[in-house]
This record gives C-alpha cells, structure tokens and sequence, in this order.
C-alpha cells in the first residue's frame, strides 16, 4: 500500500513537472520557432534557382533538398560519405580476424520466416525507387540504401546471419560494393572537371551544369528533348551513395549480428 | 535449367511492385525495373521460389482469389459476430491453448494457414511445432478440446485452400 502511494505521488509529480515544462516552453514561444528572418534570402535563392533554367546557378532538378545536398553542397556530401565510409572501415578494424560464421542458422518459426522472405524481397524494389528517384521526389540514395539495410536486418533477424553469408554476403565482398559506390562518387565528381581540362576550359569538381565562366555540364535530359529528366550528375550520385550506403550499413549489421561464440577469443590474426 | 526458370520466376512480380511504388509506366522506368528486378532476383529468388511452374498456375490463382473473397467476406465476419457476443456474453469465454496438426508441407501453405487463424478473431497461432507439424493455437472459445474437433472448428477449411493454391 505504501509502494502503491509513492507511485501515485510520483507520477502526480512527473506529470506536473511535465506540464510545467511545456507550458514553460509555450509560454516564451519555444515551441513554435519561425524560422529567423535572416534565413528567408537564402530559401528564396534556392527555390528561385534550382529548376530555373534562366539561372546560372540551376541544378536542373525540381527537388531541392536533392539539390542541395549533391550540388550545392556537394562537396559536404562527399566528406560525409567519407566519414561514413571511415566509421565502417573502424567497425570493420574491430572485428578483424573474425570469420563471419557461413552454418545455416535456423532463424525463427516458420510463419515469420516465410512472411519476412517475402517482404525481404520487396524492400529493396521500393529502396532501388527510393534512390533513382532522388532527383525527382523526396529520397535519394542515403534514404533509399538505408531502407534496403532493412531488408538486410530482417534478414539478420528473422532468417539467421548465416541467409545472408551462406549466399555470399560475406565481409570482403560487401566492403568491395560500398569500395565501388564511393570510388563511382569519387569519379562522377570530377568528371566535369576533367571534360573540362580536355577541352582546355574552366571547370569545377563536383560541378553539375554548364555556367558561363564554366562551360562543361553533364546534361539534364536523357534522349533530348522531351526526354527524361536525369538532372546531370544527380541521378549517378545517387546511385552510387545508394550502393555505398547499402553495402556499407547491410555490412555493419551483419557484424553487430555477430554471435557471441565467434568473438570469444578476440583476433586470431 | 531450373534454376534459371526459378531466377526468371520473380523478375515480374518485382518488375509489378517497382511500376506500382513508382507510379509510373514510361519506358525507362520499366527499363530501370527490370534492372532492379534482375538484381534483388539474383541475390533471392533461389530462397523464395523452388517451384516456379505453380507460381505461374492460372488454376492455383483462381483458388486464391476464391479463398480470399470468402476469407474476407464470410469467414471474417462469421468470427468477428462470435467475439462480438462474447463481449456482451463474457461468462461464455473459455480461453485455451489447443493443439491443432496439420498435414500440409510447403512453408507458403503452412503460412497461409496460420496466418489466416491469427487474422481471424478469437484464435491466435502462438507456436508452431515444425517437426510433429502442430500449431498451438490460442483460442478464446474453446469448444472442442481434441485435436481434431479443433481442427475442424479451427483449420479446416483454410488447410484446404492452402493444399489447392500452394500444393
């Protein structure tokens, strides 16, 4: 009875200290920031340049968030990968000398396994959608690989580790895809630059369209015309981060799925 | 050569599925499908498929469709009125786990089974037996306690849809 009462007391307490706060909150106006005047230039610039093809600076593609992210900023974007791609190397370092174990492991019962095989195929068509699609709608590749990681992590989950190594998702080959997906950044990014030194002109790394002081661009329509929109070095970004992303996160959960009796021991090398 | 047909076998539901996420029908986004159909195929479809010839049965998807329409309709709503006045009647309730066996040998059937008492109310699949092949079946109502009885009241005619659509 007495626990009971405390409890009680508690959780009267919790919740006035919860109210206070948020009423606290709302009272200065914290809740509901506008966003400070001094940013509305640059939102304006955005919207008013990437899909306008009057403007030197357009991205050719009517999403902006896309556009930032692989245009504007596009060299933040490619540090970040190589950040990312860092964190997976260490992850990797920790595991060193760990074989990833190949023995069919049972997973769960029969239902769940059967229910999540079929998901697990489907995951990856929406993931691939997902990223090509980066330049259009919402997504990109960071969004659509980490969605496939899912699939990799029902997988782990649902079906064993050992679905996956037992079809030769093994370490070395999944570091090599997430490998591929950066050197293909690596290579999109300075393809303007070097169009642009072979024709003895002025060029940027990671430059998308032409620009009048810069006059190499890597297109925007594929089958000119009334041809599909692939904004330049967009979709490609996309699809390379959407295979570095995969391979990479899809490989980290295969190592944090290790099973304990594989680590014990530590490195054998 | 079958596994090739079994590769082959999921390339056009996925091709289906990306067009449907997509919403769109042009001729390079059902270029781009196939690609990524081919792909998620080649790394999966040998875990999915192990007869491709039943996937592509016209028979088999009549049956489907038939079990599905009166899952939906009459089975549904058949169960959902018992629970109903169960709610109204609570002295009635007589929860129990029950053994239910099954004979049916494919996993999508074995699937369809159980997933078909647990969607309907009253019944839950809470484990499945591989090896002696039961389901251990909670039931709210309990009426027949034996392993046929319950089968019967429980199983039955989703066992047989299951063997005409996946055996």
């Amino acid at each position: 009875m007495k626990g009971a009462a405390r409890d009680a007391a508690l959780a009267v307490l919790a919740l006035v200290v919860i109210l206070g706060l948020l009423v606290g909150l709302a009272r200065t106006g914290t809740l509901a920031v506008p966003p400070p005047e001094g940013n509305r230039p640059l939102a304006d610039k955005f919207l008013k340049t990437t899909y306008n093809w009057t403007s030197d600076l357009w991205s050719a593609s009517p999403e902006v968030v896309t556009s930032i992210l692989w245009d504007y900023r596009g060299l933040d974007t490619v540090y970040e990968t190589g950040v990312f791609f860092l964190a997976i190397i260490g992850a990797i370092a920790l595991v060193r000398g760990i074989k990833t174990p190949s023995l069919r492991w049972r997973g769960m019962s029969v239902v769940a396994r059967t229910v999540s095989k079929i998901t697990l195929v489907a995951i990856p068509v929406v993931a691939a959608s997902i990223a090509l699609h980066g330049h259009l709608t919402p997504g990109g590749g960071f969004q659509g690989g980490s969605v496939f990681a899912v699939a990799s992590l029902l997988a782990i989950v649902a079906l064993g580790t050992g679905f996956l190594t037992g079809r030769g998702w093994s370490k070395d080959r999944l570091l090599a895809f997430r490998t591929l997906g950066l050197l293909l950044i690596a290579l999109v990014a300075v393809s303007a630059l070097i169009l642009a030194l072979l024709k003895g002109e002025m060029g940027y790394i990671m430059q998308n369209q032409w620009k009048p002081w810069a006059r190499v661009g890597l297109g925007y329509l594929f089958g000119g015309g009334n041809g599909i929109l692939y904004s330049g070095s967009l979709f490609f970004l996309n699809l390379a981060e959407f295979l570095a992303v995969s391979a990479g996160l899809s490989l980290v959960f295969i190592l944090m799925g290790l099973p304990w009796e594989s680590l014990k021991g530590g490195a054998s090398e | 050569m079958r596994k090739l047909a079994i590769f082959l076998a999921l390339i056009p539901p996925l091709v289906a599925l990306y067009l449907l996420y997509t919403g769109s029908l042009s001729l390079f986004e059902l270029a781009l499908a196939i690609i990524i159909a081919t792909v998620i195929s080649y790394l999966f479809s040998s875990a999915l498929i192990s007869r491709p010839g039943r996937l592509y049965n016209p028979i088999r998807w009549a049956w489907a469709l038939i079990f599905a329409i009166l899952y939906l309709t009459v089975v549904e709503a058949k169960a959902h009125l018992s629970v109903l006045k169960l709610i109204f009647v609570p002295s009635r309730a007589r929860p129990a786990i029950v053994r239910i066996p099954y004979s049916v040998e494919s996993d999508y059937a074995i699937t369809l089974i159980a997933n078909s008492i647990t969607n309907t109310p009253g019944t839950v699949v809470v484990d499945v037996d591989e090896e002696r092949k039961y389901f251990y079946v909670h039931w709210i109502r309990a009426t027949d306690l034996t392993e046929e009885g319950a089968k019967r009241e429980v199983s039955e005619l989703f066992e047989r849809y299951a063997r005409r659509i996946f055996e």
